[in-house]
């Protein structure tokens, strides 16, 4: 009897993705594969237009490496952000008033929430340093949205159309990103 | 009229400034509602107030605003100006702002915004949430001004 000479794969480490986004990927994905196979197809079926143009592979694979440049740069940048306000805003009064130095253990908290979410999703928020040397995430576009984020917890506080969500936890990341996640729901960011 | 600690509340119509030292403050023109959180100083304690100007008594300028730069090449940002009405009627739940100034200050053009119902965050302690949505309030009805 032979024996099995194969190893079990992990799990699937969850990437932090949109459904919207993976699903974005994947069409373009299964465009860019297919190319030539739905011409075809309606060509021996008689059933081409006369003014059918087909987008080219080309077109494709520039739209999907736009996609995933613009997904890699957004997080590149905010990651850059938060390496440069940490390593310099490390002297007390660097508001111009008395605030503290940038709290390393916030600092990381920060981090693997950014590194969590996707281009995509950081693209709505702004990073900014606090005085208490803690680190916000701020939305954008003049919504009430802000995630504060602190050594042990974080909290969140976002408002649209009279309704409110708050609140105040210890800080994990996969929760923290579920509750950006919401409030993009609660602020009709997904589309 | 004056309150317990003999400080008067402005007129609703005045114009304030809280200047900003911190580009970092400031980003794609947006104020960070951070910019109105009480400062922890070094040992430890928490600012009574956000400290403002009156821009009717003087406007910050880089002549005006006596600034310390912390590094070479650093120069004073700006101001967020708003009324002192936009303030007043900032109210999340229980927590709400005055602006206020001290009649016995030799310095009659400064002046602060003192929040009520606060509990300030210390150092590294994330921030209480409904003053995280006052803050962006006022950062939100706030015009960005570069000097």
């Amino acid at each position: 009897m032979s024996t099995c000479d194969f190893v079990l794969a992990d799990p699937v480490v969850n990437t932090g993705h949109t459904v919207r986004t993976s699903f974005v990927l994947t069409v373009v994905s299964a465009l860019t594969l297919s190319v030539g196979t739905y011409e075809m197809c309606l060509s021996s079926s008689g059933l081409m237009p006369e003014d059918f143009s087909p987008v080219s592979s080309e077109a494709i694979d520039a739209s999907m490496s736009a996609l995933l440049s613009s997904e890699f740069s957004q997080k590149e940048n905010m990651l850059n952000r938060l390496e440069d306000l940490f390593v310099e805003l490390q002297h007390y009064g660097w508001d111009g008033y008395g605030a503290a130095p940038l709290q390393r253990a916030a600092y990381l908290n920060t981090r693997s929430l950014i590194e969590r979410m996707t281009g995509s999703q950081l693209a709505f928020w702004n990073l900014f340093p606090s005085p208490n040397g803690t680190f916000l995430l701020s939305v954008k576009n003049g919504d009430i949205a802000s995630v504060s984020i602190g050594d042990c917890e974080y909290s969140f506080a976002a408002m649209k159309d009279g309704v409110e969500f708050i609140g105040r936890e210890k800080f994990n990341s996969s929760r923290a990103l579920a509750i950006v996640e919401n409030i993009h729901t609660l602020l009709k960011y997904n589309g | 009229m004056a309150d317990r600690a003999g400080l008067l509340t402005l007129d609703e119509e005045e114009k304030i400034a809280r200047i900003i030292f911190a580009p970092s403050m400031i980003l794609d023109g947006r104020i960070s509602p951070s910019a109105f959180f009480l400062s922890v100083m070094k040992d430890g304690t928490i600012e009574e107030y956000i400290s403002v100007w009156r821009l009717a008594l003087k406007i910050p300028s880089r002549q005006t605003v006596r600034f310390a730069p912390r590094k070479s090449g650093d120069s004073l940002y700006g101001y967020a100006r708003l009324e002192v009405a936009d303030c007043h009627h900032t109210v999340v739940r229980d927590y709400g702002c005055r602006v206020k100034v001290n009649p016995r200050s030799p310095n009659q053009y400064h002046a602060g915004i003192y929040y009520t119902g606060y509990a300030p965050a210390s150092v590294g302690e994330c921030s209480d949430p409904i003053f995280m949505m006052l803050a962006s309030r006022l950062a939100a009805v706030s015009t960005l001004i570069t000097v």
